[in-house]
Formats: structure tokens, sequence, C-alpha cells
């Protein structure tokens, strides 16, 4: 089997001419969410979809002018939608129901979205390949026996076979761009602060984002634009840059191709330079301009000490699972990534008066300096998301491997994944973009010229879908 | 303790007088029922954020600043881990590396000597809830009302050398905050609270010894009770020969002992963090000039204004300076005032019970009427009745006296006639006073005052009171 799925756009489109309404839409993409054989749904809400979907019918026929009319939209499990579990694929919140929405979900809500179901992730979106969910590991639409990226491996599979138009994710070190790259997805980790973390259950508050994950950067753009925008209920919230961008014509581009990558992504590298040429931006090759094993280390000292304090409140008093004591209800409730992070964490802030967290600091300080001068040379940095393509499962990556999308998170620059092309095995193979805070608009001027070039991504053959 | 000196360093929570909580919308009064001031943000639900309260940093600014304290221009908060089931984060947001306010001092007066002493640092966090044991069922509840409510941590230096300069620094903190409306300090509901570090040193020697904190402490007397004791205990300690180990430790209001809580080896490691759900918070320099100038002069230096300007004697004055209103309007009559002894006891006596810092008449009214006692104008009976009528009605006191006969009587005539009518009225005590037994004279002058109201002068109803029974008796 092998069809082309509607774009956000299109759907837009057709719902707007009369070929298709909100309902059937949603029917379209819960006929095969609902034969979801990928794991990719630890939640799905088809009844509620398939009202929501005739509510914004209604509120079409009123007249009102809603920018999502009608989107199936599927949401990563870390991001709290009212009256519907969020589990964060941890038995901890096996039967947590918040009584209250994630501003992005809220506002996607308001510009017509319907909700098709709480996506799979990494247990406490802690993990890069969708394995360590209490509710069983994420496949990827492109062969089974891949994983499917994560920590939004749920979110990331879903779209790709289907199951919805689009995807809320989170990245707090690529968690949304590496299972995009995994999944022929295109997936923005936004400037921070420009998307209200305020119902995403935190693990890292200093890194971590909510992210549009689309077929298309179109798609994600338009995702971006009704989520993006100062919330009272963030403080770290702010409101985005502007929409309108350089065109590629007017780019210079560096391309940062290490020796640390495979040939699969080598070669996406070399043919997004060649595309972007194509459309007459100025492509300059550069060398390294962090260390990626430094990156990741970085990352996982900041992140786990992060988790470390902000997971304290899982002792099963007010909610969530209970075991009777705290120790025995944190023992029992939580995964082994989960507890080895929140020991590292543990470790990062105890050890010697917390100089290991105060030197992550400054390593976090001096790659943001790092990231900031080489983006004010160039307006766009093309780079890898990660080494390889979907790797098979209990495989894993190495830290060093992981290291290039965690400049994003630790600067809080905005980062886009592109799919780029697939390998012999059929694996899609995806390329990041870089670029300075407040500067999407760029991003999605790059990531066009990428698939205008490129042409319509070829979505996943086989018996999973 | 002959030949040892008590060391003394407290630091004060007190609740912040905000109408809503640190970090979200709730209400931050005390009380109400349990669980019914709390959100998902000061419950520490998963996914909700914490919303710094400026009302919250402004009073901390303003209470850096009325300690004489440097205010922090950018500060961020931390993260202090730990758990207890009060603590729904399993953190405490508060403030370590950047402080609000640094390096202040307050002046107090104890043992008869000024002696300041220095403010450390001034923290911004939050109250965790309460715990609520029922004996019945031996369960506990938790109560979280409380979590949430903004609190600032006074650290002081470890200045008081004695129990009394100890309490005299926790009332001297105490009217600050309630002058500036930084806090209501009720000990008694928590809103202030002392721990204290208590070490003793050998005179002369200037190096203190190993030192203890005592937990909690509810109320002054329990303050100065509790450095008495712990002070006692670590002399004992000393002088047999031992060694002061660094605890915690509480005071047991029974016993009127301290006792241990835990020691140095299970001191908690609370792993301190940025809290990155709030950002950096700067404080422009004209936001700092304005608390500056809203804070004018502090109740201290006031205190001295009075006492060598008017005479305000300190217990007085401290009275007065419960509320920056009262000492305005303090200030303002005895400004326009003959004299102001007789103005501070109809403050302190008349004006604070009655009506607090809410006078509701103007303070020339009170000059006024504390004139026209000080010139006999009126009695000391009679200028209370003023007071209250000038608060009923708004009348002025020179009109209100008048019009309802306050004004004393003491024309001899009028009085004389009123001995006669009292007598009459008492034959009982007038014969007493025929028979010779003076102290029945009291009675009729108390029937004189009676029939005028309050208005007759006693001194010359006495004099009245005799001179007609020696004419009787002629």
């Amino acid at each position: 089997m092998n069809r082309e799925l509607p774009t956000i756009s299109e759907i837009i489109e057709m719902i707007k001419n009369g070929t298709a309404s909100p309902d059937g839409v949603c029917r379209s993409f819960l006929s095969r969410a609902e034969n979801d054989a990928l794991g990719a749904f630890i939640t799905l809400t088809a009844d509620a979809a398939l009202d929501a979907a005739s509510a914004v019918g209604e509120r079409l026929s009123r007249g009102e002018n809603l920018p999502l009319a009608g989107v199936p939209v599927a949401v990563k499990d870390n991001i709290c939608t009212a009256g519907v579990r969020c589990t964060c694929a941890s038995k901890m919140l096996e039967n947590f129901i918040p009584t209250y929405s994630a501003t992005a979900w809220e506002r996607l809500r308001a510009a017509g979205a319907v909700l098709v179901g709480k996506t799979n992730l990494d247990e406490f979106a802690m993990g890069s390949s969708g394995e360590t969910s209490f509710f069983g590991a994420v496949k990827n639409p492109y062969g089974p026996a891949r994983v499917a990226g994560g920590s939004s491996s749920g979110s990331a599979a879903a779209v790709a076979a289907g199951y919805a138009a689009a995807a809320l994710g989170s990245d707090t070190g690529g968690s949304s761009r590496l299972p995009a790259s995994f999944c022929g997805l295109v997936a923005l980790k936004p400037t921070y602060g420009t998307v209200s973390r305020f119902g995403l259950v935190s693990f890292a508050p200093s890194l971590e984002q909510i992210c549009p994950m689309t077929l298309t950067v179109c798609d994600a753009e338009l995702i971006y634009r009704v989520i993006a925008g100062r919330d009272p209920k963030d403080m770290t919230s702010t409101d985005p840059g502007p929409a309108g961008g350089r065109r590629t014509a007017d780019m210079k581009i560096a391309l940062w191709s290490p020796p640390g990558v495979t040939d699969d992504v080598r070669g996406a590298l070399r043919a997004a330079a060649d595309m972007l040429a194509s459309s007459g931006a100025s492509v300059t090759e550069i060398d390294s301009f962090f260390d990626p094993a430094e990156a990741a280390a970085v990352y996982m000292a900041i992140s786990s000490a992060e988790a470390s304090s902000t997971l304290s409140r899982y002792d099963g008093i007010r909610f969530g699972f209970s075991a009777g004591s705290p120790e025995k209800t944190r023992g029992d409730g939580f995964g082994k990534g989960v507890i080895d992070r929140l020991l590292t964490g543990a470790y990062v802030l105890t050890e010697d008066g917390g100089s290991r967290y105060r030197r992550a600091l400054s390593r976090r300080a001096a790659l943001t300096a790092a990231a900031e001068e080489m983006t004010s040379r160039y307006d766009v940095i093309l780079m890898p998301v990660a080494c390889s393509a979907a790797h098979r499962p209990g495989e894993g990556m190495g830290p060093a491997e992981d290291g290039y999308s965690d400049v994003a998170n630790l600067s809080g620059m905005p980062s886009l994944a592109v799919p780029v092309k697939q390998n012999g095995d059929g694996l899609p193979v995806g390329v990041g973009l870089l670029a300075g805070r407040f500067r999407e608009a760029d991003l999605f001027a790059a990531g066009r010229a990428i698939e205008r070039a490129r042409g319509r991504f070829p979505r996943p053959v086989g018996e999973v879908v | 303790m002959e030949g040892f000196i008590p060391v003394i360093g407290i630091e004060i929570h007190v609740e912040l007088k905000t109408g809503s909580k640190a970090f979200c919308s709730c209400s931050a009064g005390y009380g109400g029922e349990p669980n019914t001031r709390c959100c998902p943000v000061c419950l520490g639900m998963p996914g909700a954020l914490p919303m710094l309260n400026g009302e919250a940093v402004r009073l901390a600014a303003l209470a850096a600043v009325a300690t004489g304290c440097t205010v922090e221009k950018r500060f961020h908060f931390d993260r202090k881990n730990y758990f207890y089931p009060d603590l729904p984060k399993g953190y405490q947001i508060s403030q370590r590396d950047t402080p609000i306010g640094r390096d202040g001092a307050v002046r107090i007066t104890a043992d008869g000597a000024e002696k300041d002493i220095r403010i450390e640092r001034i923290q911004l966090e939050e109250d965790a809830g309460k715990l609520i044991h029922r004996p019945e069922d031996g369960l506990t509840l938790i109560d979280f009302n409380r979590c949430g409510v903004p609190l600032i941590e006074i650290v002081s230096g470890p200045d008081m050398r004695s129990a009394a300069e100890a309490v005299a620094y926790v009332a001297e903190i105490r009217r600050i905050m309630r002058f500036y409306g930084i806090s209501d300090c009720k000990m008694n509901e928590g809103s202030l609270r002392c721990d204290v570090n208590v070490s003793v040193m050998r005179e002369g020697s200037g190096v203190p010894g190993t030192r203890c904190e005592i937990k909690n402490i509810n109320s002054l007397s329990f303050t100065a009770k509790a450095i008495e004791a712990e002070f006692e205990r670590q002399c004992g300690i000393i002088s047999r020969g031992g060694t002061v180990i660094m605890e915690t430790r509480r005071f047991n209001e029974d016993t009127g002992k301290t006792e241990r809580m835990r020691d140095k080896e299970t001191a908690l490691d609370y792993r301190f963090i940025r809290e990155a759900d709030i950002p950096d918070v700067t404080l422009d320099d004209s936001y700092i000039d304005e608390l500056r100038r809203e804070t004018g002069r502090t109740p201290a230096r006031r205190m001295r204004e009075w006492r060598d300007r008017w005479g305000v004697r300190e217990d007085d004055a401290s009275l007065i300076c419960f509320s920056r209103e009262m000492a305005d309007y303090f200030e303002r009559a005895a400004g326009g005032c003959a004299d102001p002894r007789v103005l501070t006891s109809l403050t302190v006596g008349t004006v604070i019970p009655e009506y607090g810092d809410a006078t509701p008449f103007p303070p020339e009214y009170l000059s006024r009427a504390a004139d026209l006692f000080a010139s006999g104008k009126v009695t000391s009976t009679a200028v209370k009745k003023l007071i209250k009528i000038m608060g009923d009605t708004g009348l002025d006191p020179d009109a209100a006296a008048e019009k309802n006969g306050l004004l004393t009587l003491t024309d001899r005539e009028e009085i004389r006639a009123l001995v006669r009518r009292a007598a009459e009225n008492d034959p009982r005590s007038a014969a007493d006073v025929r028979r010779g037994k003076t102290k029945a004279k009291a009675a009729i002058v108390g029937g004189v005052m009676r029939l005028s109201r309050g208005a007759a002068d006693p001194r010359i109803a006495a004099e009245e009171v005799d001179a007609f029974f020696a004419e009787d008796g002629d």
C-alpha cells in the first residue's frame, strides 16, 4: 500500500471548498488510527474526536473563521488535554487525568483542530528511541524492525502512518527532530519560550519546548503560528519572531557535515546543500563549531539535574501511582531509564557541592556563544539531526552521536528537521537546520526550498500502515 | 554562666501580606476550610507552572529597603529540593544565589543600650502546607492552603549577646514589617516564625563555639526561654569538658528545655538548582528609588525623634508605631499641639484602643481636644467622651464639647447649687458627713459629677462640698 496522505493545507482547502467535511476527514484518519499496529497511541480518543469534528462543522456553518478547521491532531502524552489521561508513558501517571489543558493544545483546539489521541513516548520524554515506554515500544512506519526514534516516537509514527494530520511533540534534546528524521517528517523545535510550556509535563524546564510534527514545512509553520505567543500561564513564554523571512536566494548557508555520521546522513546533507544552492542560496562548508560529544555531556548533566528536581513531585501522595511510601512509589512507579536519570541528576547536583552542575552551566554558556557566533555569520546552518537513519531496537545510539540536536536546546535556538531522502533500506534520512533565536522564518524558507527541490516525500510502504 | 557569653543569630520567616500566593492566584489569607485555597500550580500538579506575584516582589524589596539592605537589581530563584509531605513539588522555590536584599542592619535597644544588628540577607520564597495529625485514628492529613504563600527569610548576623537582645531584635523586625504593611507578623498564626542559632563563647576569646539551631519558635517569650535554656545546656556541656555537637533542636514548651530534632549526620543536602520556570527579575533604579521614597523615616528613627522633640516615652512610641498610618497621624497631631505628653496619653489610652489606626477625624481635632484638656477646659472623663463624639458625629472638638455640655463647669455658684442637690439626693451620705465621717464627702462629690454629667471641675466641686458642710455645721 502506497498512498498519499493529505497535508494540513490540503485538508483545510478541501473543507473550505466543501469536498470534505470535518467529520469525514476525522473518520478517514480514525479508520487508520483504530488499527494502530505501531504502538503509536497510548489513548485513542475516537468518540471525542468525532464529537469534536461535528462541533467544528457546526462552528463553520455558523460562519466562524477557524484556521485549522477539522485538522486531526495527535498529542504527545506528556502534554495535558483536560479530561483525558496523561500518562507520560509511565506507570507513575497511568491513571492521571488532568483538569487543565496545555496552552499549545488549547490554541489548536480553539483554531478548530480535533484531538485524535495521546501518543506514546519514551517514559517522561527521556530517551531517543521510543523503547522505554511503560506501554511498549513504538515501531517505525518505514520498517517495523526499526525504532521510530524518541522521545516523541508515537507522534512521529502517528503522522507518518496517517493516524493524524499533525502532531504535537516535545523536544528537550532532539526529542521531536530525531523521530521526525527517522519517520520522514518535519519537526520544528521552536525558539525557547515562543511556545508556552504550560501543560507540558516538565522534565527539564530550561531546555524543553512543545513542537509541531508534520508532513511538510508549510504545515509545521501553520501549526507554529497558532501555538506560538506569550501565555500568561508561562513566565518563560514570549512572542515569536516575524513571519516574513529572507528569500533563500539571499541566504548565506553553512554546511556542517561532520566525520562522525553515516554515509546516509552525509549524502542527505550534500543533497540538501545542493537543493538549497539550486534555489540561489550561497552555501559554504564549515568545520565543526562545537563538539557533539561535549554537547551531549552538558545536555545529560543539565537535563538530569533538572529532572531530579522536577520529578520530585511524584511521591504518590496527591495523585498518580502509590505503593505506600514515597520511596517505594518512586522505585516501583518509574522505569529504569528514568531512575538512571534521576540518580545522575542527584549526583550532578550533589557531588563536590554541585561543582559538576556549575561546570555544565558554564560549558552551556560557551556552547551557546559558539552557536550564536556561527548563526551571526550564517543565516542557516545545515547539519545532522542524528548520525544515522533509524536503528534497530536495542541498538541505541552513543552519547556522541546524539549530540547534534542538543545545541538548539542548550542555546534556545530554533531548529527544523526536514526529510531529504530514503536510504537503501527505504528508511528516511533527514537533516537539521539551525538559525538564531526568533529566526523561524528563515528555517521555514530554507526548509521549503529543500522540499521544492525534493518533491513530495514518499509515504511508507508495507502492511503496518 | 560565669565566663561564658551566648552568641545568637536569628532567621526570621515572615509571611508577606499579599492578596494572592507567591506563584498563583489563590488567596494567601490565613485559615480557610482545608484545601479550598489551592490550584494545580500550588499543588505542584504535572504541567503547571509558577507565575511570580509582583506584589510579593514589591513587599520583599520594601522589607530590604526598610532594613537598610542593598536591593539586588537582578535576581533569580533557586529550587531547594527536599522531601516532606507538605511540600507538593518536592522543592521550595527560594533564593540562594541572589537574595533580594543583602547587608542591612537594624538598631535595637536592649539592656539600656543601643546596638546595631546586621542583616546578612533577605530572600523571597514560598511557604509549605501544614500537616494535621489526628490522634483519634492516627492519620496525618495535609492542608495545602498555606502552600505557596509568599515568605521572606531575614537572616541576621551572629550579633546578639543576650536573650533580651534577641527579643528586642525580633520585636524590631516585627515592628518594621507591620509598620510598612509588609506582614501581619502574627506569631500565633505563624506569619512570623523564628529559627534561633545559639553558640557560646568564652569571655574575651572572640571565637564562638559550635552552634545549634532551634527551629520554629512561635512566641517572643519562648524565644527568650529557648535561648536561655540552650545557653545553659551548652555551658553545662563545656564546663563538664564535653563538646557541643552541631545539630537542629526544638524548644519543648512544657519542659522549658531544648531537645534534638536531627544531627549533622542526617543534615539535608538540598541539591540547589536554578528555577528555570521563572526568568531573571530585573528591578530598575526608579523602582528602588520609589521604594526608598515610600519607606521614608523608619519607625526606630521616628521614635528617637519623638523622644527628643516631644518627650514621648519608648513604650508609648512603640505602641503608636504599630502602623505607619498611626505614626503619621500622631506626628501631625503632635506638631499642632501645646502639650504633646497629653496628646501621647490620649493617643495611646483612647484613640488607638477605640479606632486602631483608622481614626475618623483629622489630627487637628485630636490636637485641639488635647489642648482643651491640658488647659482644664474639659475634664479627663469629658475628653474621652469628646473623642468618641467627634468620631461619631464628625463635629470639631469645640462644637462637640459645647453641644454636649462637656466644657468644664467652673462657675462656683452653679457648682454650689449642684452640691446642695447632691446632698438632698443622698441624705444618708450627707448625714454621715455631718456625723464626722469625712470620707463620705467623696460620695457627695461623685453626686455633683453625676449631676453635671462629668462637666464639673472636680477640684472646685470638692472645695464647694467642704464649704457646704462647713456652713452647714455652723
